[in-house]
């Protein structure tokens, strides 16, 4: 049976309640009530503020750094370029050195197939009436540099075409 | 009024004199190839008018549109090239062996 001598753990003794006694807060369950409190003194401090440290180079610093790489970048292009420049010079030098010699070679071979040239046409239109056999068609009497056109058109069209694009790189 | 005010030299500018004639001043001096004939017709037409250019330079004239388009050399070569095929067909010639292909490089 209920009686009074059993401690009811779920009471609230007059005794600590605050009400009566002004006590503190943390006393409010008073009776032995499991909860999840903090440890006894509390938690340790920890920074909850923010925390943006200035690191790192500056706005400036950061600039004068592209900067400077770029001016570094700048001269070893012009002075490459200058080198370059030297370089082309000293080619077409050699161009000029050699072409006698070359313009010489070019002429003959032109020469050459001109006079072939006249012998097949010479040959072919005998029988052509009214042909005149290695008329100019100018209405000049200077020299007239003939074209690969004219040179190559009794050969085989690969000659012709080495002779226009062979040295040709790009399209 | 363009021909009557001439902007460009009052000015001392050359905005595009420099391309207007192939025998004019070139880049690396590289001559044009028809620059023989262009100046021999500019020479015989300059200072007398269109109309007697027309009529005097007739010769210096076809010579430098030849130059240019090669029409009748054309025609010539292809007459030719015609003529020889038809006769290889009659079986009446044969080129020669440096026209078809061995190489005889001679200077």
């Amino acid at each position: 049976m209920w009686s009074a001598s059993t401690v009811c753990s779920l009471c609230i003794k007059e005794e600590d309640s605050p009400v009566y006694e002004g006590g503190g807060l943390g006393k409010m369950a008073g009776s032995k009530v499991k909860q999840d409190m903090p440890p006894p003194g509390g938690y340790s401090a920890f920074d909850y503020k923010r925390n943006l440290p200035k690191r790192g180079l500056s706005g400036y610093s950061m600039f004068g750094i592209g900067i400077g790489i770029m001016a570094i970048g700048y001269w070893r292009i012009f002075s490459w370029n200058r080198e370059r420049r030297r370089l082309l010079i000293e080619e077409l030098e050699a161009r000029i050195a050699l072409m006698p010699l070359i313009q010489a070679e070019h002429d003959r071979r032109t020469l050459r197939m001109l006079r072939e040239n006249l012998e097949e046409e010479s040959i072919i239109m005998k029988d052509v009436p009214g042909w005149k056999v290695g008329e100019s068609v100018f209405h000049t009497d200077r020299w007239v540099p003939p074209l690969s056109d004219e040179l190559f058109s009794l050969r085989p069209r690969e000659q012709y075409l080495h002779k226009r694009f062979g040295f040709l790189w790009y399209v | 009024i363009m021909p009557l005010v001439d902007i460009q030299s009052w000015l001392g500018i050359n905005i595009d004199r420099w391309m207007l004639l192939q025998s004019g001043e070139q880049p690396y001096k590289q001559a044009a190839r028809c620059h023989a004939f262009e100046k021999e017709w500019v020479e015989c037409s300059h200072g007398i008018g269109q109309i007697r250019a027309k009529k005097e330079c007739q010769l210096e004239f076809e010579d430098f549109f030849e130059c240019m388009y090669r029409k009748k050399t054309r025609q010539r070569m292809h007459a030719i090239r015609e003529q020889r095929d038809k006769l290889i067909k009659e079986g009446k010639y044969t080129p020669p062996a440096h026209h078809t292909g061995q190489p005889d490089q001679n200077p």
